[in-house]
């Protein structure tokens, strides 16, 4: 324990250049982006010179990037993360938002991880068969289509004209108001997980080990689980670890399409408006949780698989 | 109950017989709305998409969802409702009692009448308003609609002293209660203006009465307002919806509805779709690509009606080589069929243009424009050769991606087909860095900008103020002093009909020079469902919520 | 004697079915196992003696695998053509099977106890704690060190040679009455190769277990077993006693194979190598298959039918025309 310990302090430390190294790399793009975002503000009409006057004030807009960079520093040390042109808090932000995008997010990932290892086994088990060939070109369909097609197509035959689920918005609650949007987000790494978990089931299942198995008189089932499935599906829980963290990353397209009020869709306006401390501090925000949760997928890959239990 | 007894208020000024038609004025002055007194049953729900207004507190609210907001849960000084002609005026609230003049536009006096409270019992007095104007205008608060006072609008006495980001002063002193009278504004101008234009500036936007605690702590107020309106927010607002119920104490006309639900959304696409799934009542506007079959998926609930205040518009830059003959700005104009792009494109949610006033404003909708503004491209091809061609042989018109990039295309297709030119778009990716590229002055000679407006109160002045000199808005940078002393002239002209006058008369001048001319005015485009009934859009795009009643209640 | 063999295989052949035809891997392969005898195949790679092997634990892949002939006896029971589930009653019970590689032919996300436990909890339904017990004592029986610190150790935190042990532990905790080592050493080098074999003979002397070796090493063939067969390109070429055989090979390949083991006492310039390759099974040869690469090779040997399995001398069969004559003109 005090070796995954030690590791797990590593990488934690890892995480302080990472913070400002994104910090900054953000707020220069940001910067970088045409357009002076105290104009993005006046959609049509033009916002008067007083108010523009103070906002430059208030948010710095005037000094040359470095002073910029160096104040919103300064800000965030003193537990100040920053404001949106209208005064809302970034950290109330995303004390709001997130947990949507969590919702969200978890909910993707139950259906990616229930199906996609699911008929990704069954596939395995029945490989050349119906089967295997309707979830390798489903799965191929799903990668091939634009999400937002697949998000618009959805919502439309299913919200619209069948009625099974909201059209959009969170106001019916969880988990009726999360499951279209969730499948939608989770269908293109569903594809990934299936076919992955296929692929390595079916490789592992030719491993001398399974001869072994069945030379010991082992029941199938005890194979396969023990066998098969413990092993095969270690770069699966991997990539579902990582696709989990990459989740939480808030899918703009979806939330758009769906109005679900996560991080995705701030981010979004934050952008169009040119608000370079919302995006900084919740892109941020999102890369540390990016970093936990493969810093947690790391080691629970350590406890998956005993070989590299003791680099 | 009420409403018998407060009809009987004396009006000064302005929009006499209008007023009067207050009770059962219904109409947008178009035939298609479907708002006879028949289905106006009371009691029931209905929702409202929006989209994200950031902040609802009244001082700061500039942008068209927000107000939409705040006309549900206060009541101002004035609304605009449509007269006999259909053109929509300024009208004083059933909190106002008089707007005078002692003076002949300097000098204001502003009665209200007594009754109105906020939803915390606080009254509304002349000392609402003074507190919460000197509020606006301050600098150091950064509210939004500050410049109400400013120079290029009210031009209120004493606005220096507290406008600036530094500045120390709290209030103007052009701004006060009358002495011995709590219910009477005092407002004292640097320059006159007229009875009309006074109470346009006040209307559009308006700056909405706030109660003492609201401007102590405007955060805490942006979650939950405290209004004095119809409607009042029982609960704070989430991020994705304002919920608002019966005002039980309004002192006013009551609204329908038992209360409202503004749902916030992030495009209108969605939007859109939730109201075929019937989980939606009301959206304001359409997505571009439902507007080829909202008339037969909605029927008549759907309101597509011209005469919106805001128009698309050609600028030429005055300094411009290529555009020096007026002939050549001429054939523009005449060498592109906006009717077949506007129906084609916008199936008809866009109309074209003959001047920058529809006929929903007073002395709008003359054709000023005449034969410059009709689409005819064999004389637009001579009127080009006969000034000598185009300098250059091509144009290059600036359109911002994603609002009109398909309407820019057709219309440079068309001058490419009917004059013989080239003609290429150059993208902004925003207003933003089109503002940029428009104040760098790298605009090349042979550049059009293509730009919009919308105005903010339905005057002629209020549609073509950005051709005036001093308006910081003016983006081509046109200057003609004739315009601006003709617009000024109306601004004080105390009759409305001089007003018009003149105001047309600048008008007339600016589509003389035609550097400028309006190629498209919008529509006013809503579609709700079958729940609701009594749906009344103006110009301005702002639905009137009070009176929509819900008729299925379930 | 008519004792029942432990394990007899008549006529054995398998097909394998793959894309580009259908190969014929064992064709036409008998032979007997007694309680307590050391029987040996010796081939070079692809000459089917695997898949024989395999064939008789039942654990061929089945497509494309395919027992297309023959009957496998164990003690009398025929064993062809039960059901799958009293087969697996059989394996790790009557008959165990250990491979060549064992870091591959474990699995490394199981603990090695848990993994030899599992013969005890599965078979016999043995209690964990009965079972790990158990599991231990046979770990310790195959001198494992410390077998109870390391019971929950996993595969890849033992030597090669501790491993096959652990693979032996694991086929023997239920003392099957056969056990078939696949190339058990061949991966081991030459020291651990022979502790390896010792504790293979000591548990045949302590149960009296049949061990079926399957080995392309001469070396191991000569000290562990007591009757031996040849095969090559599938079928069974040389056939009886294991010293009468190494001593003197009636078939030309078997000579071959001996002449090719380096002396100790003799200095050659150049080993004698068989020239060729072993024959390509989608292309079988016609007539003898080993007539490519022979030396004694003639005419006849090319046609076909090839030559059979016959007996040349008492308790020796062998599969060529000139059996007699590599018979006596063997070196001894």
């Amino acid at each position: 324990m005090a070796i995954v310990g030690r590791y797990a302090a590593r990488r934690g430390l890892q995480f302080v250049p990472v913070f400002f190294g994104t910090t900054f790399l953000v707020y220069f793009l940001m910067f970088a982006l045409p357009g002076d975002p105290l104009a993005n503000l006046s959609v049509g009409k033009q916002a008067n010179p007083a108010y523009l006057a103070y906002l430059q004030e208030q948010f710095n807009l005037d000094d040359p990037f470095f002073v910029q960079y160096l104040k919103y520093l300064g800000g965030i040390f003193t537990g100040d993360l920053g404001q949106t042109f209208r005064g809302q808090s970034v950290a109330e932000i995303f004390v709001e938002r997130f947990p949507v995008t969590l919702k969200l997010a978890l909910t993707a990932f139950v259906f990616e991880a229930l199906l996609g290892v699911g008929i990704g086994v069954w596939a395995a088990l029945r490989k050349g068969r119906f089967i295997d060939n309707l979830s390798l070109a489903g799965s191929l369909i799903l990668i091939s289509i634009p999400v937002f097609v697949l998000g618009y197509v959805a919502q439309w035959l299913f919200g619209v004209k069948l009625g099974w689920f909201p059209v959009a918005g969170i106001s019916a609650g969880w988990p009726m108001a999360y499951i279209l949007p969730a499948i939608v987000l989770a269908a293109l790494s569903l594809a990934y997980v299936l076919r992955l978990t296929r692929q390595s089931l079916l490789e592992t299942l030719n491993s001398d080990f399974i001869r072994t198995a069945r030379a010991k008189g082992l029941p199938p089932w005890t194979i396969l689980r023990k066998y098969g499935l413990r092993n095969s599906l270690i770069p699966v829980v991997t990539f579902l670890g990582a696709d989990l963290a990459a989740l939480m990353g808030g899918a703009v397209v979806i939330e758009g399409i769906f109005n679900v009020p996560g991080i995705g869709q701030q981010l979004y306006s934050s952008i169009r408006l040119g608000e370079a401390v919302v995006v900084v501090g919740l892109v941020t925000a999102l890369v540390i949780i990016y970093l936990l949760v493969n810093l947690l997928v790391d080691l629970l890959y350590g406890v998956l698989d005993p070989r590299i239990r003791y680099e | 109950m009420f409403t018998k007894a407060r009809k009987k208020f004396t009006i000064g000024g302005v929009a006499l017989a209008s007023a009067l038609l207050l009770g059962s004025c219904s109409s947008s002055g178009t035939d298609t709305d479907a708002s006879s007194s028949p289905s106006a049953v009371s009691g029931g729900t209905y929702s409202i998409a929006i989209e994200d207004p950031q902040t609802i507190v009244p001082t700061d609210c500039y942008e068209l969802y927000c107000q939409q907001v705040l006309s549900a849960t206060y009541t101002g000084l004035f609304t605009f409702e449509a007269g006999e002609s259909g053109a929509y005026e300024v009208t004083p609230s059933e909190l106002t009692n008089s707007v005078e003049t002692t003076d002949d536009g300097k000098n204001w006096e502003i009665t209200l009448n007594p009754g109105f409270t906020f939803t915390n019992d606080e009254k509304v007095t002349a000392s609402t308003f003074v507190d919460t104007w000197n509020y606006t205008a301050n600098g150091g608060n950064g509210q939004q609609l500050g410049f109400v006072f400013s120079p290029s609008y009210l031009n209120v006495v004493g606005y220096e002293d507290v406008s600036g980001p530094k500045t120390t002063g709290e209030t103007m002193s052009g701004l006060a209660v009358a002495k011995d009278d709590d219910l009477t504004i005092e407002v004292t101008l640097e320059k006159a203006l007229s009875p009309e234009i006074f109470q346009n500036f006040l209307a559009g936007p308006q700056i909405m009465p706030m109660p003492t605690v609201g401007l102590k702590d405007p955060k805490a107020f942006d979650k939950q307002l405290i209004g004095n309106g119809p409607y009042m927010m029982a609960e704070p607002r989430t991020g994705q919806e304002i919920k608002v119920v019966k005002n039980p104490d309004y002192a006013g006309t009551a609204g329908l509805a038992d209360g409202v639900d503004f749902r916030v959304y992030e495009n209108k696409q969605t939007m859109w779709a939730d109201l075929q799934g019937d989980n939606l009542d009301l959206i304001p506007d359409l997505p571009n690509n439902a507007l080829s079959s909202a008339s037969s998926v909605l029927g008549d609930r759907y309101v597509n009606d011209p005469g919106a205040l805001s128009y698309s518009f050609y600028g030429f830059a005055s300094d411009s080589k290529t555009f020096k003959e007026k002939d050549v700005r001429i054939a523009i104009s005449k060498a592109i069929n906006w009717s077949e792009i506007n129906e084609k494109i916008w199936f008809d949610t866009r109309s074209t243009a003959t001047s920058f006033a529809p006929d929903t404003i007073p002395g709008g909708g003359t054709d000023l424009c005449g034969d410059k503004c009709v689409f005819d491209a064999t004389a637009a091809k001579s009127l080009l050769d006969g000034a000598g061609g185009l300098p250059g042989g091509s144009v290059e018109i600036g359109v911002i991606a994603s609002d009109s990039k398909d309407t820019q295309t057709a219309a440079c297709n068309q001058l490419q087909t009917n004059l013989g030119i080239k003609c290429s778009l150059k993208t902004f990716s925003g207003f933003g860095e089109y503002l940029d590229f428009l104040s760098s002055g790298d605009a090349p000679d042979n550049f059009i900008y293509a730009l919009g407006w919308v105005a903010d109160h339905p005057t002629i002045q209020a549609m073509i103020t950005i051709f005036e000199s001093s308006n910081f808005a003016n983006d081509i940078q046109y200057s003609n002093a004739e315009v601006d002393r003709l617009i000024a002239e109306g601004n004080v002209a105390s009759d409305p009909t001089t007003q018009q006058q003149k105001w047309v008369e600048a008008e007339q001048l600016i589509l003389e020079d035609f550097y400028a001319y309006p190629y498209q005015m919008r529509n006013t485009v809503a579609g709700w469902s079958n729940r609701i009934d009594n749906v009344v859009v103006n110009p301005l795009g702002m639905i009137n919520i009070p009176k929509i009643s819900v008729t299925e209640q379930s | 004697m008519t004792a029942t063999p432990l394990l007899a295989v008549h006529d054995l052949a398998v097909d394998f079915h793959t894309r580009d035809g259908v190969v014929r891997a064992v064709d036409g392969v008998s032979f007997q196992v007694n309680p307590g005898e050391t029987v040996a195949i010796l081939g070079e790679s692809g000459s089917g003696k695997s898949v024989t092997a395999q064939a008789v634990m039942g654990i061929l892949d089945s497509p494309p695998a395919r027992i297309s002939r023959g009957q496998i006896f164990l003690e009398g029971r025929a064993l062809s053509g039960l059901p799958e589930k009293q087969l697996r009653a059989v394996r790790g019970v009557e008959i165990g099977m250990i491979f060549q590689d064992a870091l591959s032919a474990l699995n490394p996300v199981l603990s090695v106890g848990e993994q030899i436990a599992e013969m005890y909890r599965g078979h016999l339904n043995m209690g964990r704690e009965q079972a790990r017990n158990a599991a231990i004592e046979v770990m310790q029986r195959v001198q494992i060190p410390g077998a109870r610190q390391r019971y929950s150790d996993y595969p890849h935190q033992f030597s090669g040679g501790m491993r096959q042990r652990i693979m032996i532990a694991m086929m023997i905790a239920l003392q099957p009455k056969l056990l078939i080592a696949d190339e058990p050493t061949t991966a081991l080098d030459v020291t651990v190769q022979a502790q390896i074999l010792a504790l293979l003979a000591q548990i045949q002397t302590e149960t009296n277990m049949g061990l079926l070796l399957i080995t392309h090493d001469l070396g191991v063939v000569a000290e562990m077993a007591q009757r031996m067969l040849v095969m090559y390109a599938g079928e069974v070429v040389e056939q009886g006693s294991a010293r009468a055989v190494l001593d003197q090979p009636a078939h030309p390949y078997t000579a071959a194979l001996l002449r090719a083991v380096p002396s100790m006492t003799e200095r050659v310039d150049r080993l004698p190598s068989i020239p060729g390759r072993p024959p390509n099974p989608l292309e079988p040869i016609p007539g003898c298959s080993f007539h490519p690469r022979c030396e004694v090779a003639q005419r006849c040997c090319s046609q076909h039918p090839g030559p059979d399995l016959d007996l040349v001398k008492s308790d020796r069969q062998a599969r060529c025309w000139f059996a007699q004559e590599v018979l006596s003109g063997g070196e001894s």
